[in-house]
């Protein structure tokens, strides 16, 4: 139940998500989800089975009607990115900039499991 | 012609400055030549990254497939926030392993996690110049389809274009590396954004406003209006899988990868992945979209039963653009005015396709230099000879794609079929960087596959997407031999992209291989 303030790896000062991370987190993750959720939905009906429903020569407001299928899913996947972006992306970067900067990337990870030493260079 | 040579002239000129000034602010190492000392800021990544994945395929081959199948290439253009999306979900992890790790190329990384295998590593460098090579093709096709046009009272045209290209881009990267192929790649960015705007804009208003242009593409066949297009090429599992899958290899490639790994941090990537989203698919549908529609208009396709050609005004598909300006431009804007925009657009197709080109040489470079000639071929040698070997292969690659690019343009050449549309060239590459995949979620994300499974899987999955691209059939079988007899009824049966093929063998084969192994590994323990 504390606030703190983090130096990030560029060198801004942030302040911590919440005062309870937990909740955070588990907001964040059905955000996450949503999210992923409505993007795939969109592939499908943009460029998948979906195109079937609107596949006839005619137009809708002047638009023809497959023009304007594109369009409003282009509107959907943006959307879908911009609120990623402000919230679940930036969340995890600040995250990731607050760690710190000794653990270990998975490959790394391995190769120290395997008993190498050093890294390629 | 002296406004446009003048234009054009000016740019190239930028160009070479930003090289020299890249050489003059880097500290001469392996690790700054390739990724600028991974300090890349957001604005720059953003810029490159944007830059490396459009290339000429944004105005000139996207135009010339609206131009040629209509409407169905809108739902295509939603591949661009898939990609978006890849930036920060793939790139940001291969960020934080690159910077940890020291990586510069994908095999460092892929095979560090793997064991550092020759087999896997040399297989890792074929993907990358399976795919780096064709990309550079399109964009030396693009200058040479531009010079096509603009110059199309001079024999050789088409070969003088493409030669002035490859020389430049070559010339730049050679001299600044990384630094300076970012820095042309954010000036390019701009060029290719404004010169998508400007394109669309311009049709728009010459065809009386927003609605008298809508009106006129609603009088359109109905094939041009519908799925699958007037060639009947786009059908929904062809749509669906170059949706998911192009733009998911446009990120994996070697050269975009190594954008990562300079990116300074998460929020450079966060940011690239916004503006890439938001910026560049509006561009698609709000801009090239009516290019290629006010295109079929104007110059009308020639359907008949043997197929669709481009009107004979217009030379080949992927010159819609070109053409459109050449003929537009000085009715709306009068002579100087006209010239002048229009320049300015044909310059924005030169820097779309130097700004990928450059990229690619650029990654293929250090594809080289690290994982074959420092590793097999001299090892132990000074940075210095690895900065001197990686520019002499950017100079051999370039005449390479140069000269395949030549005998391509020839109608009489087996290459030709391939080399028909910027489109196709960019679909081939494609089909090979997106065998990566399994291995790249594997190494990021879950960390269960072994070498073996990696290495198998890998050279299925670029064999059988071989046999399903249209070189295939071209280069190595009769039309009568049973094995392009049953690919043509794999294809007939479900006409996926041959990028789905591969991925689908290299996917099942990686999990099998996989699970043998690691319960082979387990019994034998026991």
């Amino acid at each position: 139940m504390t606030s703190s303030t983090t130096e990030s790896e560029f060198g801004e000062s942030r302040e911590s998500d919440s005062d309870n991370p937990s909740v955070t987190k588990v907001a964040r993750s059905k955000l996450s989800i949503a999210l992923a959720a409505v993007f795939c939905l969109s592939v499908i009906m943009g460029t998948g089975p979906g195109v079937l429903l609107v596949n006839r020569p005619e137009s809708i407001s002047g638009i023809p009607l497959v023009y304007a299928w594109g369009i409003l899913w282009y509107f959907v996947q943006v959307a879908v990115v911009i609120v990623a972006s402000l919230t679940v992306w930036r969340s995890t970067g600040v995250a990731e900039s607050c760690r710190t900067h000794n653990a270990p990337s998975r490959p790394e990870r391995n190769s120290a499991e395997r008993g190498e030493g050093e890294l390629p260079r | 012609m002296t406004i446009p040579i003048l234009v054009v002239l000016i740019y190239l000129g930028v160009l070479l400055l930003f090289g020299w000034l890249g050489y003059r602010r880097g500290e001469r190492s392996e690790e700054d030549y390739y990724l600028a000392g991974r300090g890349q800021g957001w604005f720059i990544s953003a810029m490159t990254i944007m830059a490396t994945f459009f290339s000429s395929f944004a105005l000139l081959g996207a135009p010339g497939m609206v131009y040629r199948e209509g409407l169905v290439f809108a739902l295509v253009s939603l591949n661009v926030p898939i990609a978006g999306v890849a930036i920060y979900l793939l790139g940001n992890p291969i960020r934080r392993a690159g910077k940890r790790g020291g990586y510069i190329t994908q095999a460092d990384m892929l095979c560090d996690h793997y064991g550092d295998g020759v087999g896997l590593r040399l297989l890792v460098a074929l993907v990358g110049f399976l795919f780096a090579i064709p990309y550079v093709m399109m964009q030396l096709k693009a200058g040479g389809e531009l010079a096509a046009v603009l110059f199309s009272g001079y024999d050789h045209a088409f070969e003088a274009g493409a030669i002035v290209l490859s020389v430049i881009t070559a010339l730049y990267i050679m001299i600044g590396g990384m630094r300076s192929v970012a820095w042309t790649d954010a000036l390019q960015c701009a060029l290719l954004v404004m010169g998508m705007a400007l394109g669309g804009i311009s049709l728009v208003v010459s065809m009386g406003g927003p609605s008298a242009f809508l009106h006129e593409v609603n009088q359109l066949p109905t094939s041009s209006l519908t799925v699958p297009g007037n060639t009947g090429f786009w059908q929904l599992p062809m749509l669906f899988t170059v949706c998911l899958l192009m733009p998911i290899g446009g990120i994996i490639q070697p050269a975009q990868w190594m954008r990562f790994y300079s990116a300074r941090d998460a929020d450079t990537l966060r940011r690239s992945a916004l503006i890439f989203s938001v910026l560049l698919t509006g561009c698609f549908i709000f801009a090239i979209m009516p290019i290629g529609l006010g295109g079929q208009v104007m110059y009308p396709l020639e359907l008949s039963a043997d197929g669709v050609a481009p009107n004979e005004r217009v030379g080949s598909f992927d010159q819609i653009l070109v053409v459109m300006l050449d003929d537009l431009m000085p009715r709306l804007l009068g002579e100087v005015a006209g010239a002048t925009l229009s320049s300015l657009v044909i310059v924005a197709i030169m820097a779309a396709a130097m700004s990928t080109a450059d990229s690619n040489l650029h990654a293929l470079s250090a594809l080289f230099t690290r994982d074959i000639y420092s590793r097999f071929l001299r090892r132990g040698c000074s940075e210095r000879e690895k900065l001197w070997s990686g520019q002499l292969l950017i100079f051999v690659a370039t005449a390479f794609s140069l000269v395949l690019v030549l005998i391509g343009s020839r109608p009489e050449s087996s290459l030709s079929g391939l080399m028909q549309m910027i489109v196709t060239l960019a679909l081939f590459a494609v089909a090979f960087s997106i065998q990566l995949l399994p291995m790249t979620l594997d190494v990021l994300f879950i960390g269960r596959g072994t070498r073996n499974a990696a290495i198998i899987s890998l050279s299925c999955g670029l064999l059988v997407a071989f046999c399903f691209t249209p070189l295939f059939p071209l280069l190595f079988a009769k039309e009568s031999s049973p094995l392009i007899l049953w690919i043509n009824a794999a294809k007939e049966l479900i006409p996926m992209h041959a990028s789905a093929w591969g991925l689908v063998v290299n996917g099942l084969v990686f999990v099998a291989v996989s699970v043998i192994e690691s319960r082979v590994l387990k019994a034998r323990s026991v």
